[in-house]
């Protein structure tokens, strides 16, 4: 009995070495992922509204959307796609700059310049699919990107690696992005206005991802929910809210009372069409 | 129709008339372009680009019958030129007014418009020939006389 009581407990050793494994390496695995631009267990994004940026690729038109954008970010870390803060304020400022220098026209892809002084994973890939200038992008046309840091240090490497490890550290100064019409010269600088950080986001996201072991849980939770929170800012709020120099669209004022004058000239007239044709029929 | 009735109708509908060819002559050019806003005037053709052209050629149309139907107005064939000059100007302002009523009543993102979104969507701007509508309502005058003088 006894040597089949031993047997079953060592049957269950290997199960229970099995399930502390399997825990420590989710617990690793949580550890490594959140080094990264993804917000593992983040919560779904809100409902939006964001229109595709429509380019030229070589006589094609090509309607780049975010959710293209992030499906490229994610073959590039090898994660499961994920709408990230600094992947979806590239798109809004690709955006907002392509309509003011190209207006209403559609941009070629290979007119289109951006210097970006943000490294960041997001950030890289959605200016790099947009220029068509990352690999695995079936393109006919090539524009330019490059990241120059604030100090004009021009990043020639853009890895993961190194990209990570100047991301460290970021401030608000990092979010301008410059998009220029290569042919004629003409840029506009998109800057991120302040506020759309919580204050204290960069020292906090610098302390809970590059320096995790002295981040409390606390911390990190904080971090989760303003991370969470600037990405719903980006997907969801208007230009003239997130970046500077754009003007808030005057709301028209409804012109009740010229409409209402003009509804009763409407109705009497309609009145007396009915009353003189009745009159008529009445005779 | 007596002889004062026939002057002011040759004075008045010559006056319709130049009014009518220059409304034409300025939406025809508006439609080469991007159109323009004046005041309650509106020939952007914002709401019908490719209709545009057509009206301008609808009112150049209408202005020509009223000018050339002022040369003895009284006689039959010569008014029913007037007439036909502004049954053209009441089928375009016809359905600008159409138009208006049917966008009026559902809202944007309900069934139906709020009273205020109603009312101000009768707001101008104006296309011309709404503004022509009232005073080619004249011939209707002089289409009864003509009625009156049969009997």
């Amino acid at each position: 009995m006894k040597n089949e009581k031993s047997k079953v407990q060592s049957g269950k050793l290997p199960l229970k070495a099995v399930a502390i494994a399997a825990l420590v390496l989710l617990a690793l695995s949580t550890a490594v992922v959140s080094v990264d631009a993804h917000m593992p267990g983040a919560r779904a994004p809100p409902e939006f509204e964001l229109k595709p940026i429509v380019i030229n690729d070589g006589g094609t038109e090509v309607e780049i959307t975010i959710d293209d954008v992030a499906n490229y970010h994610a073959s590039q870390v090898n994660k499961e796609p994920q709408i990230c803060v600094c992947l979806v304020c590239a798109f809004r400022a690709t955006k907002l700059g392509i309509s003011e220098i190209w207006g209403e026209e559609i941009p070629s892809r290979d007119d289109i310049r951006i210097i970006s002084r943000l490294p960041t994973l997001g950030s890289r890939d959605c200016f790099r699919y947009v220029t068509g200038t990352g690999p695995e992008i079936e393109t006919r046309t090539k524009g330019e990107y490059k990241i120059v840091l604030s100090d004009g240090t021009e990043v020639t490497n853009m890895t993961n690696k190194n990209q990570k490890k100047l991301s460290k550290g970021n401030s608000l100064d990092n979010f301008r992005f410059e998009i220029c019409r290569k042919s004629t010269g003409e840029c506009f600088e998109v800057v991120l206005k302040e506020g759309v950080f919580p204050d204290g986001f960069f020292e906090l996201r610098k302390k809970v991802k590059f320096d995790p072991k002295n981040a409390t849980s606390e911390e990190g939770a904080l971090f989760k929910s303003e991370w969470e929170d600037t990405r719903d800012k980006f997907l969801t709020l208007p230009d003239w809210k997130l970046f500077e120099g754009i003007e808030e669209p005057e709301e028209e004022e409804l012109d009740v009372v010229g409409g209402a004058i003009f509804f009763s000239i409407l109705v009497i007239g309609l009145g007396l069409l009915l009353g003189l044709s009745l009159r008529g029929k009445a005779r | 129709m007596n002889e004062l009735e026939e002057k002011f109708g040759q004075i008045y509908f010559a006056v319709l008339g130049a009014v009518g060819l220059a409304f034409g002559a300025a939406e025809l050019i508006a439609s080469a372009g991007e159109g323009f806003t004046w005041g309650i005037l509106d020939s952007s053709g914002a709401a019908d680009p490719t209709f545009l052209p057509w009206r301008a050629i609808i009112l150049l149309s209408a202005g020509f019958f009223y000018l050339s139907s002022v040369k003895d107005f009284a006689e039959i064939h010569q008014l029913a030129k007037a007439v036909l000059g502004s049954i053209m100007i009441w089928i375009v302002a016809g359905m600008a007014i159409w138009s208006r009523i049917a966008s009026s009543i559902p809202g944007e993102e309900t069934w139906f418009n709020s009273l205020e979104g109603f009312l101000a969507s009768y707001a101008p701007p104006y296309c011309p020939e709404m503004f022509l509508l009232p005073f080619s309502l004249v011939i209707v005058y002089y289409i009864l006389k003509e009625k009156e003088a049969e009997r």
